[in-house]
């Protein structure tokens, strides 16, 4: 047990590597699901479901992003990293067409985010967060009114990632962040001020500069 | 013809308002409903909401005591009643069928607030014949939504929906 122990840990220790120093750059793709306990993600989601309408996945837009990084060891990123999502409810109520509605938010962050990068294989495991500032366009249509409303917030966010080194390249990495965000504008009906984060898996490439 | 219903329709409602009928014109529907409105009005601006609204079955008189609680049509009026005073009525025979279609405006429904009559527009999403028990007891899983207004009490955005028992709410 000692042994593999001693093997992980020495696997996950951040080692220098020259290739992957200095900057980078990359994109990803993801897709968002948002707090199930948040008004979007759960009430306006549950409340289509029991009036027997059928609604769409809330995650159903992927996200974008891309970032920008400076690695001044092959331990140790800093990134700015820009993101933009889309999530919400759209119900289809058949018959009862009149009931439809649809709640959409669209999301863009901006994040310094600080990340520690371990492994020196062509595997490596990157972990790390920072603070983030979200701006939001909340639009609604349909039976829940006609609305479009505009928030910022500051927040945060962790970050997993499983890279796969291309040496010399890049990486490809898998990832999901947790966002921590929220809004404080309220609908008196939707009543969705409040936690507006959720948790988005992605998929990401990094060149190296 | 559909002036007419109304008029009958909103006799029938201001009459049980006022002067419940004997109780064997009235069938409940076992289920609670949760009713959620924006209302705009004297009260100012706020979300109308309750959990324990009921349905229930308002009988014409003369209605055939072999029909069961909930047979396949009410012969009456449909009353969902709120205790904080809002009810809505709907009289179209179409509207609480299996398959139910939206009802036009105005078509069938009748709205009470606090014994005020209102108008407005009411659509059926779901309606689903259920049975309980031992095949003795029908009640309807019906949800919906509507908007009304009575005097100058407004209700916007309105949605309701039958709380199966034991289930959360919302």
């Amino acid at each position: 047990m000692r042994v593999f122990i001693t093997l992980v840990l020495v696997a996950l220790t951040p080692t220098l590597a020259a290739a992957d120093r200095g900057l980078v750059i990359g994109a990803s793709l993801s897709g968002f699901e948002p707090e199930y306990q948040s008004t979007y993600g759960g009430k306006l989601q549950r409340l289509s479901e029991r009036l027997g309408g059928s609604s769409l996945p809330h995650q159903s837009v992927p996200g974008f992003g891309t970032h920008l990084g400076y690695r001044p060891t092959s331990s140790l990123e800093v990134q700015a990293r820009y993101r933009q999502w889309s999530s919400g409810v759209m119900t289809d109520f058949g018959p009862a067409s009149a009931l439809d509605f649809s709640y959409q938010r669209h999301v863009q962050s901006c994040a310094a985010v600080g990340r520690l990068l371990f492994g020196d294989g062509l595997l490596r495991f990157h972990v790390g967060g920072g603070p983030a500032v979200y701006r939001v366009n909340t639009v609604t249509s349909g039976w829940i009114g006609e609305s479009a409303t505009h928030n910022s917030a500051v927040g945060g966010l962790i970050d997993l990632a499983l890279a796969i080194r291309i040496p010399e390249i890049g990486e490809f990495e898998l990832g999901g962040t947790s966002e921590f965000f929220s809004l404080p504008h309220s609908d008196v009906f939707i009543q969705d001020a409040g936690p507006a984060g959720g948790t988005q898996v992605y998929a990401g490439l990094t060149l190296y500069l | 013809m559909k002036q007419t219903t109304l008029v009958a329709l909103f006799g029938l409602l201001g009459l049980s308002a006022c002067y419940p009928l004997e109780a064997e014109f009235e069938v409940e529907n076992p289920r609670s409903f949760y009713v959620i409105a924006e209302y705009e009005g004297p009260y100012g601006h706020s979300i109308f909401e309750e959990y324990g609204a009921r349905l229930r079955c308002q009988r014409f008189e003369g209605f055939s005591e072999n029909d069961g609680p909930y047979a396949e049509e009410c012969d009456g009026a449909y009353v969902l009643e709120t205790s904080g005073g809002l009810s809505l009525g709907f009289r179209d025979e179409r509207f609480l069928a299996r398959g139910a279609q939206p009802t036009t405006r105005n078509g069938g429904l009748a709205v009470l607030f606090e014994n005020k009559l209102g108008e407005g527009e009411a659509h059926i999403s779901k309606s689903d014949q259920l049975q309980h028990g031992f095949g003795t007891v029908f009640s309807r899983d019906i949800a919906g939504g509507f908007e009304v207004t009575a005097g100058e009490h407004r209700f916007l955005r309105g949605f309701f929906y039958s709380i199966a028992p034991g289930s959360e709410t919302l």
